[in-house]
């Protein structure tokens, strides 16, 4: 059985916009990793020095709203995020994260509540289920299409791939 | 059998004639537009993949609005970028400042009825107002459309407002989305369709569908849109758009109807808290304000700077407020200048900016200090969207901007009947 991972929680509250994920005056910085320094700047000023590879950030409802700047979820990313739980998502957030190869999960008000701002959690490896404590949060499967561009690593790839294969 | 518009018209492009809300398709995009901020982006993601050329030329349109003119060293090179890829694929439709994506798309008759437009802005929604499936995308799926001329979409549910009555003077297309946002909240149409029908569509202009299809991306939808009728067709003859999409509508079956009566909506603001902290200008009267906007792909357009300067004409802004007035595109502008409406804005103290983005994204032409209160036609008000964290926007139509700009305080519009 593999290994189970221990890994940090970011938790934010309600409506947290792509301003707020990250700012109009950052989005001009050529260099993503200098840029993702800035990321949560105005909620969580000591995410982006804090924030390690694999940790998971727990948002409230509508995360991800507002603009449609894919620098949102390619700063989170790009500082080590791949797993979003949140109570709802903005869809243009939500489908960037899918083509970045991000899993956003969908998670109730009650499994929102047992995860704590900087606890730790157990995420299991292939991302079926997360345990808080004795409480465990289970992540539904994406339809086939989806998870077809998540396990490719994104939407690139899967674009890559699939013209490969009609080549052949 | 499909029955929304927004499911005719996915079933359609995606080759199929069944499709049910929750069901993924594969669709053909008929517009794919993107714009300069992200220009970079897209050609980036689209150079990693092993297409050499994109899938039509004659699909793609370019804009630069967003930093126009140039706010930043960085500018310059988005444009070159644009105007490189443009050339080495033979991209015909490029506008750099004529004018803001969601004005010219419209005008330019890229956009009709039963169409399928993708665009990199998010307030794409904008274009349902001419009958289309429109929504915005990210840039590495803006990539794989032009390479593909194809996006999966998920068919989302729908919910339908049925309007019904007339607007009271004083009261327009922005308050009806204002209003809208008050009942569904930031995420009350999220992954949805909203779709607007009733006996009072055929009085609401194509400048006030553009209006409210452009805020429902602040309830989070998919897609908005208003099934074409004769006001449509007018203005696609006009605007030169393909008609040949057209689907039929055969009364829709919907899940949910929410009823609006035109005639009990009030002038209304977005408080600063965020865009469906909805209440009546009533509740704010006398505020003081310090910067008052009328511009926006939400309301810059001509019947907007009419309503506007028959309000403003012959007056004077107090000192303490800068009144900036951005017309949605050049045309636009064009006209007040024609007209010389935009004489009575610059008698009266206000400042007229080119065809752009800039204010509406806190990035310049009008950028708020810490302790300035604005009052906008725009769409956003989020914190920090204007400028300074702890800047307040309201949001109100051109109407209640332009009566509140001339008081130097937030006003009711209602209060200058005679005027309108």
């Amino acid at each position: 059985m593999a290994e189970e991972i221990k890994t940090g929680v970011w938790k934010f509250g309600d409506d947290i916009d792509t301003d707020q994920i990250i700012a109009t005056q950052y989005l001009v910085n050529p260099d993503i990793h200098d840029m993702s320094r800035y990321a949560m700047e105005i909620p969580k000023p000591n995410f982006a020095s804090s924030v390690k590879t694999g940790d998971v950030i727990v948002g409230g409802k509508n995360f991800g709203c507002g603009s449609s700047r894919e620098q949102a979820p390619l700063v989170l990313k790009t500082l080590g995020v791949t797993t979003i739980l949140a109570l709802s998502f903005a869809r243009i957030f939500y489908r960037n994260c899918i083509n970045l190869g991000i899993r956003p999960y969908e998670i109730s008000t009650a499994e929102y509540d047992w995860m704590k701002d900087q606890s730790e959690v157990i995420l299991h490896p292939e991302k079926s289920y997360i345990q808080v404590e004795d409480q465990v949060i289970p992540l539904k499967p994406f339809p086939p299409f989806v998870e077809k561009i998540l396990s490719a690593g994104g939407l690139i790839a899967h674009v890559i791939n699939q013209y490969n294969s009609q080549e052949k | 059998m499909s029955n929304t518009l927004t499911e005719k018209i996915l079933a359609r492009a995606s080759g199929q004639n069944i499709i049910t809300p929750g069901d993924i398709v594969d669709v053909d995009v008929n517009t794919a537009f993107v714009h300069d901020v992200f220009i970079s982006g897209v050609v980036e993601e689209f150079s990693k993949l092993p297409h050499k050329k994109v899938w039509n030329p004659n699909n793609i349109v370019f804009i630069a609005d967003h930093e126009v003119p140039a706010v930043s060293e960085w500018a310059g090179e988005c444009y070159k970028t644009m105007l490189r890829f443009a050339e080495e694929q033979q991209i015909k439709k490029v506008h750099i400042a004529e004018g803001v994506c969601h004005q010219l798309i419209p005008e330019k008759g890229y956009i009709g009825p039963g169409m399928v437009l993708v665009g990199t802005d998010s307030h794409s929604t904008t274009h349902g107002a001419l009958g289309a499936f429109a929504s915005g995308i990210g840039t590495t799926e803006m990539a794989s459309v032009l390479a593909t001329g194809k996006i999966w979409l998920r068919v989302p549910e729908t919910i339908h407002f049925e309007l019904t009555g007339v607007l009271p003077q004083g009261v327009y297309a922005k308050d009806i989305v204002l209003s809208m946002l008050g009942i569904l909240g930031a995420e009350g149409a999220n992954y949805k369709a909203i779709e607007i029908t009733g006996s009072a569509v055929e009085n609401l202009s194509i400048a006030d569908r553009l209006t409210i299809c452009n805020m429902a991306v602040e309830m989070g939808a998919k897609n908005a849109l208003f099934a074409p009728d004769e006001k449509t067709m007018a203005y696609i003859q006009q605007s030169s758009a393909d008609p040949s999409f057209i689907t039929t509508i055969d009364a829709p079956q919907y899940d949910r109807t929410i009823n609006m009566h035109l005639n009990d909506i009030k002038p209304m603001l977005a408080f600063p808290k965020g865009v469906d902290d909805i209440h009546g200008v009533d509740e704010a009267i006398g505020r003081e304000i310090h910067e008052a906007f009328i511009g926006s792909c939400t309301n810059g357009r001509y019947e907007d700077f009419v309503v506007a300067a028959n309000i403003i004409r012959g007056k004077r802004i107090p000192k303490h407020v800068r009144l900036i007035i951005t017309p949605a595109s050049m045309s636009i502008y064009k006209r007040l200048i024609a007209d010389g409406i935009a004489l009575d804005f610059i008698d009266a103290g206000g400042m007229i900016t080119n065809p752009g983005c800039g204010l509406c994204y806190g990035k310049h032409g009008g950028v708020l200090s810490k302790t300035d209160v604005a009052i906008t036609s725009n769409n956003r008000n989020f914190p920090g969207r204007l400028g300074h964290k702890d800047s307040k926007v309201y949001l109100a139509s051109p109407a209640t901007v332009a009566w509140s700009a001339v008081n130097g305080k937030i006003s009711d519009p209602m209060e200058c009947n005679g005027l309108l």
